[in-house]
């Protein structure tokens, strides 16, 4: 197995999940990466992700495992990437020998909200308990974001101001950053132009997954 | 920004927001046309067209043009569109449509005539070409449903009439002679073959626009590849255009007539090419009558050459039933094993003989006999009901046929181990149409339609065999609009303005909304649709001229009522006179004579 680290980012954040599996199978042949199929009655390429993005969230280092039916330079199969991607997409680094998809527990994000909602956002955080409810596909679930959020961090940013939080990410437990975007709403009204990127991954230790 | 506000609060923002590789970007310094092509109707249909991706490409390949495209937005986009004020814009510059020099629509069914409206005002451009000045964009439009351009004739600068290729081409050098002057350009384009510009009335019948050689004619070789899943998502290649058959009923089968086919060579370096540049894992022939193709074994065998090993799926549709053979269905099988389905379209060899569509019971077992010892075990059948002629008889005739099928699967020896057999009966209403021997015909009745259904439903008594058929409403009022004239404009405008769109689509057609209207301007559907018209009833589509004679399609009505057939043009050619605007293949005179 070997693995893509790649980015998509601007308009390319629309792309759904199901979308994505398309699109990656077809940037593979666009490519001409030497991929391996599955046997049988109907073969496609085995293709891993690490983990769905959200429609409206750009990922700055996503992964995608895949099989080699050849051996191709990771060099080369990276600029191929390049040319074969839509717009919105770059392929940063291919490599061999990883750690496996179900390490991954959390997830780092960035959100950028205009800067005139700063104060209204440092009181809301300044909370001791930001509780919200999780929909998932049978039930609903209260959950307090500011347990479930880690290492929080703040940083200027132009116009905007970058709020950094690393949530959970795994198939135990996700939690999805639209959420703290909502509830901030509800207290301080419709939010435009926020924009939300996931940068990286982490392990249970919150060690960097690779 | 406002854009991508609104993009994260509707249902399918990947319609709207553009990106898609293969798409065409180009640097406006360089650019002095900017074109807006319009596909009707929602995008997932629109990018199913091959036609919009055949123009794409032709007007992009002009330095100086840039098209883009343009879809109908679904509701929920619409509303937030008109909430932020959000002009109708192209997918790939996000650019207000009415900025452009041209928007163009493609008309390729007559429900889908609200729809343009409805884009012209989320454009924010003036809904009748009388109120449009200098700065407003030129509104053009092309399709098959151009073939009677008066229902919609008010709304529209000019027609381009017939194969679009060379025509637009055409028509933007002379765009960019007149100075960009839209007058001017009305004016001299109303001068030029196949063009037809209502306010000029044309003096002599409009010609249709036919590419006399296709293996010359610009191909695509790459198409705009979605993000999201469309109804037809694959390499589509057009092996030829036109129909020997001449099944009576069947508008295509004229206008695009005559028969041209694209040689194996070409179409076998751009399925490649298309393949490699698209990525897609599928092709599909498309025709109107694969199997018609001289060469098929030839095609299909050194596409598989390339597919196989690429597992890429080879995909004929539009096969018929007549010379369907072995071997080809084992060539289609050799990459994906799927349903077959027919057309025998009615359910006696009498209706059948009427109506043109040359094929017998026989045939028809003969076919399902190899596909059931191929393994297949469900076929779709395709009928009508309303056709000229058609008694209770022929109706039952489609239970019949279907239970014929049943029959003979449990009668093989060799049919598929511990599997049953599903026949779907696919049941439409016969639409009269301009340019066909049938269009002096009455259409049937909305009472007569459900009635019909109801007396075929009662004659099928096996679980196995399935039909489905749509509600009626639609296809009368697809047949108003089919046969109407310039007064339906006014009828058009009032759907319009009492919330009709996306007619096309059952959950948002109104049939009271049309009637409403069609009363409210003082006509009728008995007007349009309902009646009988005699031979010498001056029609609204006599302004253009299709190349297919009315004395042609006189006879072959004739020959209808006598059930008489009229030989394939590969037998025995009809003279229906296409060969003063082009000559086919097969045609006297054309290139495999
Ligand atoms: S001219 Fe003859 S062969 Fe050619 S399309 Fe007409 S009927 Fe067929």
């Amino acid at each position: 197995m070997i693995r893509l680290v790649f980015s998509k980012k601007g308009l390319a954040k629309y792309i759904s999940h199901l979308d994505m599996q398309r699109t990656m199978q077809r940037t593979l042949r666009r490519a001409g990466i030497p991929v391996w199929y599955s046997e049988g009655f109907n073969p496609h390429p085995y293709l891993c992700f690490a983990s769905p993005l959200s429609v409206g969230i750009e990922g700055e280092n996503e992964i995608i495992d895949f099989r080699l039916a050849e051996e191709m330079p990771f060099e080369e199969m990276k600029s191929r990437f390049n040319q074969a991607f839509p717009q919105g997409f770059t392929a940063k680094d291919i490599y061999e020998g990883f750690d496996p998809v179900k390490n991954i527990a959390f997830a780092e994000y960035t959100l950028s909200f205009p800067k005139d909602t700063q104060p209204a956002f440092e009181k809301f955080w300044q909370r001791d308990s930001i509780p919200v409810l999780k929909k998932t596909k049978r039930a609903q679930k209260e959950i307090d974001l500011k347990e479930e959020s880690q290492t929080v961090s703040l940083a200027e940013n132009g116009d905007f101001f970058d709020f950094t939080v690393i949530l959970p990410c795994g198939s135990e437990k996700n939690i999805n950053p639209q959420l703290i975007v909502s509830a901030l709403e509800e207290n301080v009204g419709k939010i435009n132009s926020c924009r939300i990127i996931r940068n990286r991954f982490y392990k249970t230790d919150l060690s960097i997954f690779q | 920004m406002e854009l991508e506000n609104i993009l994260s609060r509707v249902q399918k923002p990947a319609w709207y927001s553009g990106g898609e590789y293969g798409s065409i970007v180009k640097d406006l310094s360089q650019v002095g046309i900017r074109f807006g092509f319009c596909f009707p109707d929602l995008y997932e249909i629109g990018m199913s067209h091959l036609g919009i991706k055949i123009l794409y490409h032709c007007l992009n390949t002009m330095p100086n043009v840039w098209c883009e495209r343009v879809f109908m937005p679904n509701l929920d986009m619409e509303e937030e569109m008109k909430k932020e004020n959000i002009p109708l814009f192209a997918l790939e510059s996000k650019d207000p449509i009415r900025e452009f020099d041209f928007v163009g629509f493609t008309l390729q069914y007559e429900m889908s005539y609200t729809n343009v409206l409805n884009m012209l005002a989320l454009a924010q451009i003036p809904m009748f070409s009388k109120n449009r000045t200098d700065t407003d964009p030129i509104v053009i439009a092309g399709g098959p449903c151009t073939c009677n351009p008066e229902p919609i004739a008010d709304f529209i600068d000019l027609f381009s009439i017939g194969e679009g290729e060379e025509h637009l081409k055409t028509l933007m050098n002379l765009y960019l002679k007149c100075g960009k002057n839209r007058t001017k350009f009305l004016q001299e384009a109303a001068k030029i073959e196949g063009t037809y510009v209502p306010q000029y009335p044309p003096e002599k019948p409009v010609k249709m626009q036919k590419i006399q050689d296709l293996d010359s004619v610009e191909y695509p070789d790459r198409f705009v590849v979605p993000f999201s899943q469309v109804v037809h998502d694959r390499v589509m290649l057009e092996i030829m255009r036109g129909c020997i058959r001449g099944c009576r009923f069947c508008q295509a089968g004229f206008l695009y007539r005559p028969f041209r086919q694209k040689s194996p060579e070409i179409l076998i370096e751009q399925a490649n090419k298309l393949c490699k540049e698209t990525g897609y894992d599928e092709i599909s022939l498309t025709s109107l009558s694969t199997s018609d193709y001289d060469k098929l074994p030839e095609l299909c065998d050194n596409l598989l050459v390339y597919c196989m090993p690429q597992h890429i799926n080879l995909s004929l549709p539009s096969l018929r039933v007549d010379n369907f053979t072995k071997e080809i269905l084992e060539k289609v099988q050799a990459t994906r094993k799927s349903g077959l389905t027919f057309a025998p379209e009615a359910g006696t060899q009498r209706l059948r003989d009427v109506i043109n569509k040359n094929v017998t019971e026989e045939e028809i077992e003969h076919t399902c006999r190899i596909a059931f010892e191929g393994g297949c075990t469900s076929v779709k059948l395709y009928f009508m009901i309303g056709l000229p002629t058609e008694t209770d008889e022929d109706i039952k005739g489609i239970a019949e046929t279907a239970q014929k099928i049943v029959d003979l699967y449990y009668s093989l020896p060799e049919k598929p181990k511990g599997k049953s057999i599903q026949v779907t009966i696919s049941l439409a209403t016969f639409v009269p149409k301009p340019f066909t021997p049938f269009q002096w015909e009455s259409q049937i009745s909305l009472e007569e339609i459900e009635r019909k259904q109801k007396y075929l439903k009662s004659q099928i008594t096996s679980k196995k065999i399935k039909l489905n058929y749509h509600d009626g409403k639609t296809s009368v009022i697809e047949g108003v609009l089919a046969r109407g004239d310039r007064r339906l404009s006014k009828v058009l405008l009032k759907v319009f303005e009492n919330g009709g769109k996306l007619d096309a689509w059952d959950e948002h057609f109104s049939y009271e909304r049309w009637i409403q209207a069609i009363n409210d301007c003082g006509l009728s559907v008995e007007e349009y649709a309902g009646r009988k018209r005699p031979f010498d009833e001056p029609l609204p589509w006599d302004i253009i001229d299709i190349g297919v004679s009315k004395e042609f399609f006189i006879r072959e009505n004739k020959k209808a009522y006598q059930e008489k057939t009229t030989p394939s043009c590969k037998l025995q050619c009809a003279g229906c006179g296409i060969t003063e605007l082009c000559s086919g293949d097969v045609c006297p005179g054309g290139k495999k004579q």
